[in-house]
């Protein structure tokens, strides 16, 4: 994110409170906007991370509240950092939603010995609905 | 050859008693002459060979003069007067017949000649007149023609085997060589069945990003999110964003068939009442139903119906591809679905007030890629084809069917075979 991006996004926070941190780990650019356009609109705070490490990073010094992860991202993959956040004691029970285009049985198998909240298949929804299931998310 | 003629040759020696002594003398002459000729022949060929000079000269001679030395040594080997002579012959004359039979029959033809040029002689010097030495010649020379005969006769039976054991091993080299052929175009179609089901992996996979953008981004137009939009851009958009639902729900069919097909498609079986799979699924629709100003309905058996054994994701799916089904071909009326048990059969219904389906077009809709059901929109779900919903239901231990009239409304059974347990069956 840029500075004009942090200044509008304090900007609207200042308006409303915050429904929550949500972070994004995702590295096609299309997409990103589309989910943080969506989920800011519903004044979540939202950072970003395009690769691995990063996100693992963010998760740990960002602390937020659910994250939703991209299993194909560069660096470290998706399922290798949700190992990664499961074996940190700090994230270890960090809400994930898996947001992917891929779905091959055995990360979902994964996924779910890893206690992820859902595996949506990203074509499946549309950006709206996958805000609707983290606000779910969220409020429980 | 050489060993044989000769111990042949000094056999006579041994046998006197068999033997006129000038034939004993002529044998072993032509014996000691063979053996020279054969020995001065080699060593003819192998200086030649060494100065490197063609022999094939020499080996003609050879040939030619063994031929001639062998024919007398038989003709005079001939005269024995015994049992010797009828089988040896034959025997002597067999190596010929192996390969050539035309070499064997000059030598019987030799000695043929030999006999009557040595008859002939004796008729000039007035030594063979009168019936037994006629008799004897005939006799001899018969005794040759026999021989003649039988040698071609064993060289044709030699030819025929020899014939059929080519053929025998060219049959198997044929048989070994299209053995090979169709094993290694069974490996190319595994690998091919592979590269299929990798290549529909990949391509589905890849397929999707885009298509997420597009329907991404055409969803938060139309919900506003761009700032507010004539009405018929929100038409057009609407179109767009079903040709773009469409696409998505042909991938994630391809992507399912696909793992069918090579067997990936995981299924956890479980024991469950289909009531509640069933309520999951209305709930789900019940807003898209009212939106088309449908009612959807799910009659609940008073009685507990029971279990069945089925991966409950997958059960679901096929429900709400009935139900999505029903609301998108019925223009005004009712989805209700009905549960009951009958014939040890669990069977679901979903009955619709729909456009219907006519007879032609019912007996393709379980087919893959049935034109029918993607024609309409459906939004929910990976999008499994009615293809799938069989397969699954098959799998299953189940059954799945229609009844429908055009016009009036179609209605989709499925049924399942009922766990039945002991206590279950002492309340009957």
């Amino acid at each position: 994110m840029n500075q004009d991006e942090k200044q509008k996004q304090e900007e609207t926070m200042s308006a409303q409170e915050s429904a929550g941190k949500v972070l994004l780990i995702e590295d096609d650019l299309p997409m990103v906007k589309m989910y943080s356009t969506k989920l800011r609109k519903e004044n979540f705070e939202v950072e970003v991370a395009c690769d691995g490490e990063e996100g693992l990073k963010r998760a740990k010094e960002w602390s937020p509240d659910l994250v939703v992860l991209d299993l194909m991202i560069p660096k470290i993959g998706g399922m290798e950092l949700l190992e990664q956040l499961r074996a940190d004691s700090k994230t270890k029970n960090l809400p994930v939603i898996i947001l992917s285009n891929l779905s091959q049985e055995q990360d979902i198998e994964r996924s779910k010995q890893l206690g992820v909240k859902e595996f949506l298949i990203k074509a499946n929804f549309t950006p709206s609905q996958v805000v609707e299931k983290i606000k779910g998310y969220l409020r429980k | 050859m050489r060993l044989v003629v000769v111990v042949i040759g000094f056999l006579p020696i041994l046998f006197p008693q068999w033997i006129e002594i000038e034939n004993k003398v002529a044998i072993l002459v032509i014996a000691v002459a063979i053996l020279a000729i054969e020995s001065l022949g080699e060593l003819g060929e192998a200086y030649l060979i060494k100065r490197k000079e063609d022999i094939s000269l020499i080996v003609k001679i050879r040939s030619l003069i063994r031929l001639f030395l062998l024919a007398l040594f038989l003709h005079f080997f001939g005269r024995i007067n015994g049992p010797f002579f009828v089988f040896f012959l034959p025997v002597a004359i067999e190596p010929f017949l192996r390969k050539d039979i035309s070499l064997a029959n000059a030598i019987v033809g030799l000695m043929i000649l030999f006999t009557t040029v040595e008859f002939g002689w004796l008729v000039f010097q007035k030594e063979a007149l009168g019936f037994m030495p006629i008799i004897e010649f005939l006799v001899r020379v018969l005794v040759l023609i026999l021989m003649r005969a039988y040698g071609s006769i064993l060289a044709q039976e030699r030819m025929f085997e020899e014939k059929t054991q080519l053929e025998v091993q060219e049959t198997a080299e044929k048989l070994g060589r299209a053995t090979r052929e169709l094993k290694k175009a069974n490996f190319k179609l595994q690998e091919l069945s592979v590269l299929k089901d990798e290549f529909v992996s990949v391509a589905s996979h890849e397929l999707r990003a885009p298509m997420t953008t597009i329907k991404g981004y055409i969803a938060m137009i139309l919900d506003g999110d761009a700032g507010k939009i004539p009405p018929q851009v929100r038409e057009f958009l609407q179109d767009a964003y079903e040709g773009n639902e469409r696409m998505i729900r042909l991938v994630n069919n391809m992507l399912n068939v696909s793992r069918i097909e090579s067997g990936r498609l995981v299924i956890n079986l479980k024991d469950i009442q289909i009531e509640k799979a069933i309520e999951d699924v209305v709930k789900d629709f019940q807003l898209e139903a009212e939106s088309h100003g449908l009612e959807l309905k799910y009659f609940k058996p008073r009685k507990k119906l029971p279990k069945v054994r089925v991966d409950p994701d997958r059960i679901k799916e096929v429900i709400s591809n009935l139900v999505g089904n029903g609301i998108n071909f019925t223009p005004h009326g009712h989805i209700y679905v009905k549960s009951y048990e009958e014939d040890g059969m669990v069977t679901i219904k979903v009955e619709d007030t729909g456009v219907g389906i006519a007879p032609e077009d019912q007996k393709e809709l379980f087919k893959k890629f049935s034109q029918l059901e993607t024609a309409a929109p459906f939004k929910k779900g990976s999008g499994l084809g009615l293809y799938i919903c069989r397969m699954l239901v098959n799998e299953f231990g189940g059954d799945i069917w229609l009844k429908s009239k055009v016009g009036r409304g179609t209605t989709f059974y499925f049924s399942l075979p009922a766990i039945i347990n002991h206590s279950q069956r002492k309340e009957k």
